[in-house]
């Protein structure tokens, strides 16, 4: 046996046609009738733009469990329990007065954002109430917030109660975001000292 | 690129007249076996480890095994693929709807009783349609000073609704944003009069089967308490 050492290019190899691997007959200046694995970088270089004509195409999304790791797919929501973004009325009966005082949504605060829109409040009026001379109309509040790791639900006044002849009922529409794609900033804190004007404490960092 | 093989002493010379032969070998070997060079299709000057310049289409999967991690949100297009598996960038400012979309719906002059229900003609088939805000002042005046005031007493403290609904006989959104059984009222010379007003709605307009969906409605009984636990939509 001798051994031989071919030095074939130290440059490139190029080659003019199209290629076509697991075809004879490629459609494309290559074309692989299979998966196609890329280790590192991936530069698509001159990418067309969406029409304004076009309408439900599907973002791509790469995953990180797939065999072997990348798969690049697509993200058909209507296959998803959980959407980046997910929409769900709500309606709360047979409520102690006004008071929803702490509802617990059970969405987890590490994995979502929660809102609140399209409140709707059916039923029976509060009534004021005399205080000092004047009549007070209490405080109303419609919001979400995190609790023991999970979102939770305010809606009452929470100063006054309805009459307990009288009923109301609320619906809501909760928007519940994933947070892989919608980011929780901290909260802003700002001091204003008893003034009604002023500027952030610090900028949210948005790069 | 450097390929070493063993060879038998009898083959040598055969080996020299089928260079050529080995050449195109050594490359299909390369597509099989993982290249060690870089290989250029129409192009004679390759830039990375496999260059196409052209087109390419993988009728199965692609994976990307270790690509780089975007640390900016500003200056990079997400990627999508059309209804015919193009891929092509998504550019919010061409395409015809966003992914989330925002626009405020103004009305002006709005009767005294609020807005009792509107047509905003967004198809419920396309689009998720919210309420997510609200403030109205004074009809053309844009003075701050209106109250709401109960058609049954003033003692009473009115619960609002201001929301969207789908209309299924006209496949569209309608919104409503009123006192309940009240009406807005403006100080005149010291006394409070019905007073048309200016309302401003924030709207919140979701694409359908883009990155948001809708869940099936819930509906909690509280049992007469203050607290209590919603049940979770499956997949949370």
């Amino acid at each position: 046996m001798k051994k031989i050492t071919l030095i074939l290019l130290v440059f490139s190899t190029t080659i003019f046609a199209q290629i076509g691997i697991g075809t004879d007959n490629p459609q494309a200046d290559l074309h692989v009738a299979g998966d196609m694995l890329i280790r590192d970088e991936f530069k698509l270089g001159a990418l067309g733009t969406v029409a304004s004509t076009d309408e439900d195409f599907m973002l791509l999304t790469r995953s990180k469990t797939s065999t072997p790791v990348g798969k690049v797919t697509k993200l058909d929501v209507s296959e998803l329990s959980v959407a980046p973004v997910n929409i769900v009325d709500y309606s709360f009966s047979n409520i102690s007065l006004d008071n929803l005082r702490d509802v617990n949504l059970q969405y987890d605060a590490s994995k979502y954002i929660v809102g609140v829109a399209n409140f709707r409040y059916l039923g029976d009026p509060i009534k004021k109430v005399n205080a000092g001379g004047t009549k007070s109309i209490g405080n109303f509040v419609v919001h979400t917030f995190i609790s023991g790791g999970t979102w939770h639900l305010e809606i009452r006044n929470q100063t006054l109660d309805l009459d307990p002849s009288d009923s109301v009922s609320y619906e809501i529409t909760l928007v519940v975001y994933d947070k892989s794609y919608f980011r929780y900033l901290n909260p802003i804190t700002t001091d204003l000292g008893g003034n009604n004007s002023g500027s952030a404490s610090s900028i949210p960092n948005l790069y | 690129m450097v390929i070493t093989a063993e060879v038998p002493h009898q083959y040598q010379t055969y080996i020299k007249s089928t260079m050529r032969k080995l050449f195109i070998i050594c490359i299909l070997y390369s597509f099989t076996q993982g290249l060690t060079a870089q290989v250029g299709i129409n192009t004679n000057s390759p830039t990375s480890t496999l260059h196409v310049d052209g087109d390419v289409i993988m009728d199965n999967a692609l994976y990307l095994e270790n690509p780089s991690a975007s640390s900016k949100i500003r200056n990079s297009n997400l990627l999508i693929s059309l209804q015919n598996s193009d891929i092509v960038e998504y550019d919010i400012d061409v395409s015809k709807y966003g992914p989330i979309n925002y626009t405020e719906f103004v009305f002006r002059n709005l009767s005294a009783d609020g807005l009792q229900d509107y047509d905003t003609k967004i198809s419920i088939d396309d689009y998720i349609v919210t309420v997510q805000g609200y403030y109205y002042l004074e009809a053309g005046t844009g003075d701050t000073d209106v109250m709401t005031n109960s058609n049954n007493g003033n003692d009473n403290i009115e619960g609002h609704q201001i929301y969207a609904y789908k209309n299924t006989t006209t496949n569209t959104w309608f919104i409503r944003a009123f006192i309940n059984d009240a009406v807005f009222k403006t100080r005149v010379a010291g006394v409070f009069l019905d007073t048309p007003v200016d309302m401003y709605l924030n709207l919140i307009i979701y694409r359908r089967g883009f990155i948001s969906k809708e869940l099936n409605s819930l509906s909690v009984d509280m049992g007469n308490l203050e607290t209590g636990t919603a049940p979770l939509p499956p997949g949370f």
